[in-house]
């Protein structure tokens, strides 16, 4: 295998482990702000895509960036809300938490199976505005979109930071997470934030979403397939903590791709599977093991 | 009069059961006497989630997985290898719930999250394994013509009778020391230890029993479908089950049978709903959820385990 | 305790009542008589409504709704009596599932049919057919796979071309008229797609040929970068897909990604329904050549496309239309014998009938169809290249 190939392959991995990653930093951010572990992720992700599909190709035709942008602020509203009215309640309630987890389980169904009816259970895609010309480096062949998809994320990963760190509500967002009564009893409206923290979790989620147009043809399963892995990035990079859904996501994508190609695709998901379980039995919290110093 | 529906309260399980059985008797039309045969199928899981979950408060999204155990170990050995199918009842929960015991050994160390996930990957390694072992299992083609115990109403009846066996046996647990040293797990894993209670061995106890219970599951099955395909036991298969539980209060036997029954049955009643179906079902979950502390099901549902003079640790 | 003792009442007798109720449906029986003034001709059709064979799915259910609708608004099916019966065509959802395709026949039977169609999924025939053994109900089926009508069930009927007829077509298609020397196969581990695989490798070793590469992948794995790079390596002149629709659409835009895009590709009825069209990217799908039992690139199909694609508003799909003239074909047959199960059966033993997209003729191992195309997709349209007629 020449070396231009196996670039190429490490690209296509980086690509899946990005929106891997972003869905397993959307599961983390919510598990800091309110101990809910959201087993809907996927099919957010997946939702999202399909906005993207109404918004662009359905029913409005409109350019592209306009309707990721729609995608996400729809999305957005939409986490807003789910918190608001369904889960912050619960978790104020000091309902059993496995009972709200499987309250997420029970939501992935209602959103998967929502889909399946309105958008109906064939596949569809959308086009993406990069072109469909492969650029060649040498041996290796890499499609725009791969080139852009990292440059989103990178650019989002930055402004995430930022936002965490320099910006009131970020770090507010982080005290919450961190010392929910002592925040509260500073003044921070712990319900708001937490409502604020969903919002961006879905807008990440959709921002995955739209990221996966060009690679996997949209399908209303698309979400529990994707969900398992992106729970394995979370868990084997370390639950709560963002460099470990990052590198987590970053893991999984790129050993999904290298032990697809060198050894067999058939058992590329059982591998996977296994390297998380062993992962999670020689270090139980994943690798960035989040002590609560160090949370989100 | 209140007695008299204390005795009703404390024996519902014994009238659902008897209900069940004269279903048959006043006539069901095949695809309903099916429908209920299901029904009892499912039960049998939903029990297993109800002790391991219910009791010991261990999440399995991954029980699809030892269901398939069960049910391709009987329907392999019966078919290819000509054990008995008597034998092959008896040796299927056996070895799910020795492969269960793999299940068992990442709980040891994990919790919440962390554990359900470690379950998803087990059930879909089972899966994968299954869908690949072409020669052994039929892989993706599946496996037919699987030899019943019985065939007709004598399999219902079996089934009825087996499972009412199973759900006395967790009534029992619910009751036994055993039970208390699994709630003891499920409400405080540290105070348990520290009272002194082997919490290792208890929950391999809880993931064993539950893997049996699902093996027998698995076991009825195939002998119901004669047919088997990897596609039947996949990881969505394994949240149903979980909502399953959870429709009937997750620590109530008798809850749990009932909605394994009813649920199983809802396609039907929903038929004219028919696409939306799978969305009615899921909202009713999640409204039924949001106001479980509400309507203080579980409090409902739990006191069903609550017979005269026993202690109910909750 | 009150109240806990009649919420699980409730429960117990709302159970009851729904598997109870169920019985008082009046089933529209065979023979139509039940009271009612109307006859009625009752065809249960097990058809994926959802899962992944659903998108070609709804183009079956909507071919044979289409016949049902033009009978009965032609005023129904004529019986020898001279009365007449209006055709009540239902359909089940099978969900694409082999074990779900057992539940979707059990509902299908206790409609009381005359005749079923479906199911889709050679799994779902495999796992269901014991069924309509035993209520002696003819049933056409679609799954593809050789082995549906060999298993001794004199109610199967199948209005497909199986698998070992029109694969070494599209073989043969492949090498002689494009002169392939060094294929590569690639196909998906589900029954379908392994079915045609085995059907593949023996016609193209009648030619001495070999395929330079075979891979797999697991039904749902979306990215096939891997396959198709050892696929590059081995330097193939032709690729062989067997796969679903998204499958399908997903390797042939795949393969031009990894710069195998004037590599031609070669595929079968997963290919002739439109979303892999879509999928693929209509630039990247051109010069895909398919088999399939119809080609809307044959003139005399004309007006049936236009009809179908008017009527529904969706582009046609080649392979998945057969059950219009199911429909008629049963039609006719009642008409003929009148509503008796076994007669309909008896008739469907000895059909030799013409339809509107084709001859139908039974064969000993209950076969219809025995015709066949192979067909390119160019500009847009298939084009028919090759076809073909085989009868015992």
């Amino acid at each position: 295998m020449s070396l231009g190939t196996f670039v190429q392959l490490i690209i296509q991995g980086i690509n899946m482990g990005l929106i891997y990653a972003l869905a397993a930093l959307a599961v983390s951010l919510i598990w800091n702000a309110s101990g809910l572990f959201n087993f809907s992720q996927g099919d957010l992700l997946t939702l999202g895509g399909y906005f993207m599909l109404t918004f662009t190709v359905v029913a409005l035709k409109l350019p592209y960036w306009v309707g990721f942008a729609l995608a996400i602020v729809v999305m957005g509203t939409m986490g807003f809300f789910l918190s608001r009215s369904y889960f912050y309640p619960m978790i104020n309630q000091k309902l059993n938490p496995q009972l709200i987890l499987i309250g997420t389980v029970a939501l992935s169904v209602v959103i998967r199976n929502a889909i399946l009816n309105i958008w109906g259970p064939s596949a569809q895609r959308f086009d993406n505005p990069f072109g469909s010309k492969p650029i060649l480096i040498g041996d290796a062949i890499i499609m725009p979109y791969q080139i852009v998809n990292i440059v989103i994320v990178i650019i989002l990963v930055v402004l995430l930071q930022l936002f965490l760190r320099k910006t009131v509500m970020g770090i507010a967002m982080r005290a919450v997470a961190q010392k929910p009564v002592v925040s509260s009893l500073m003044g921070i409206k712990v319900e708001q934030l937490v409502s604020y923290t969903f919002l961006l979790s879905t807008c990440l989620a959709s921002i995955a979403g739209v990221l996966t147009g060009p690679i996997l043809p949209l399908i209303p399963e698309m979400g529990s397939l994707l969900s398992i892995k992106a729970f394995a990035a979370v868990l084997i990079g370390g639950l709560g903590s963002f460099s470990g859904a990052l590198v987590g996501g970053l893991i999984v994508g790129i050993s999904e791709v290298l032990f697809s190609t060198f050894i067999t695709s058939t058992y590329k998901d059982v591998f996977i599977f296994l390297m998380m379980m062993i992962i999670l039995q020689i270090r139980p919290g994943g690798i960035f093991r989040i002590e609560i110093s160090e949370k989100v | 009069m209140n007695k008299a529906l204390k005795i009703l309260k404390d024996n519902f399980i014994y009238l659902a059961f008897i209900v069940v059985g004269l279903l048959p008797v006043f006539g069901l039309p095949n695809y309903q006497f099916y429908i209920v045969e299901r029904g009892m199928q499912n039960a049998l899981v939903v029990l297993s989630l109800v002790i391991l979950l219910g009791f010991t408060g261990q999440l399995s999204l991954g029980h699809a997985g030892l269901v398939a155990v069960g049910a391709y170990f009987y329907a392999i050995t019966v078919k290819n290898y000509g054990f008995s199918p008597w034998i092959s009842l008896i040796l299927a929960p056996v070895v799910t719930g020795l492969v269960g015991m793999l299940l068992a050994i990442p709980s040891f160390k994990l919790r919440g999250p962390f554990l359900v996930v470690n379950t998803i990957a087990f059930g879909e390694i089972v899966r994968i394994l299954i869908l690949n072992a072409v020669d052994f299992t039929g892989g993706p083609f599946g496996l037919k013509g699987i030899k019943p115990l019985f065939s007709g109403v004598y399999l219902y009846y079996f089934m009825l009778v087996v499972v009412l066996i199973f759900a006395i046996v967790t009534l029992r647990i619910n009751k036994s020391h055993i039970g208390l040293a699994f709630k003891a797990i499920r409400d405080d894993e540290v105070a348990a230890e520290i009272i002194g209670v082997d919490v290792k061995k208890y929950k391999l106890l809880s993931f064993v029993i539950s893997s049996i219970f699902a093996g027998v599951s698995g076991v009825f099955f195939a002998n119901l479908t004669g047919y088997l395909n990897p596609d039947s036991f996949t990881f969505e298969i394994s949240s149903t089950y979980l909502l399953m539980v959870v429709m009937g209060g997750m620590t109530s036997t008798t809850g749990g049978f009932l909605s394994a029954l009813l649920v199983t049955a809802l396609p039907e009643v929903l038929r004219f709903l028919a696409d939306y179906r799978m969305v009615i079902y899921g909202l009713i979950l999640l409204i039924y959820i949001r106001f479980y502390k509400v309507l203080d099901i579980k409090k409902i549902f739990s006191k069903l385990n609550f017979k005269k003079g026993s202690e109910v640790v909750e | 305790m009150k109240k806990n003792v009649s919420l699980m009442l409730v429960v117990l007798l709302l159970f009851v009542a729904l598997v109870g109720c169920s019985k008082e449906t009046p089933a529209p029986g065979s023979s139509g008589q039940a009271g009612s003034e109307e006859k009625v001709i009752t065809i249960a059709h097990m058809v994926p409504l959802t899962g992944s064979a659903s998108s070609y799915g709804v183009i079956i259910r909507n071919s044979a709704q289409l016949a049902a609708d033009e009978i009965n608004a032609a005023g129904g099916v004529t019986l020898p009596d001279g009365t007449k019966a209006k055709i009540n065509y239902v359909a089940v959802d099978e969900t694409s599932n082999s074990a779900q395709a057992i539940e979707a026949c059990q509902k299908a039977i206790s409609l009381n049919p005359i005749a079923m169609l479906g199911p889709n999924r050679s799994g779902g025939v495999l796992a269901a057919e014991p069924l309509w053994k035993e209520a002696k109900i003819p049933t056409i089926t679609d799954g593809t796979s050789a082995q549906t009508t060999r298993l001794g069930n004199p109610y199967t009927f199948r209005m497909q071309i199986s698998s070992e007829y029109w694969i070494p077509l599209l073989v043969k298609t492949a090498i002689e008229d494009f002169g392939v020397k060094r294929p590569a196969v690639i196909y998906g581990l589900n029954d379908y797609s392994k079915a045609n695989w085995d059907a593949t490798l023996k016609p193209m070793q009648e030619y001495g040929i070999e395929p330079v590469t075979v891979q797999t992948f697991n039904d749902g794995d979306q990215d096939f970068s891997a396959q198709l790079i050892e696929i590059k390596n081995s330097n193939p002149d032709a690729i062989f897909i067997y796969a679903y629709t998204p499958e399908v659409g997903k390797i042939t835009r795949q393969r031009t990604e990894l710069g195998m895009g004037d590599i031609p590709v070669f595929s079968e009825r997963a290919a002739t329904d439109p979303a892999a069209v879509d999928l693929a990217g209509p630039e990247n799908f051109d010069g895909m050549v398919a088999s399939t039992t119809l080609s809307p690139g044959d003139p005399q199909f004309a007006d049936f496309v236009e009809k179908y694609e008017t009527t529904f508003k969706q582009t046609i799909s080649g392979s998945h239309t057969n059950h219009y003239d199911s429909v008629y074909i049963i039609a006719d047959i009642v008409s003929r014998v009148g509503l008796d199960r076994e007669a309909v059966h008896q008739e469907l033993l000895k059909l030799d009938y013409q339809g509107a997209l084709g001859h139908y003729k039974c064969d000993e191992e209950g076969n219809l169809v025995h015709h066949m195309y192979t067909q390119q997709f160019k500009d847009g349209k298939w084009h028919v290249l090759r076809y073909e007629e085989y009868f015992d």
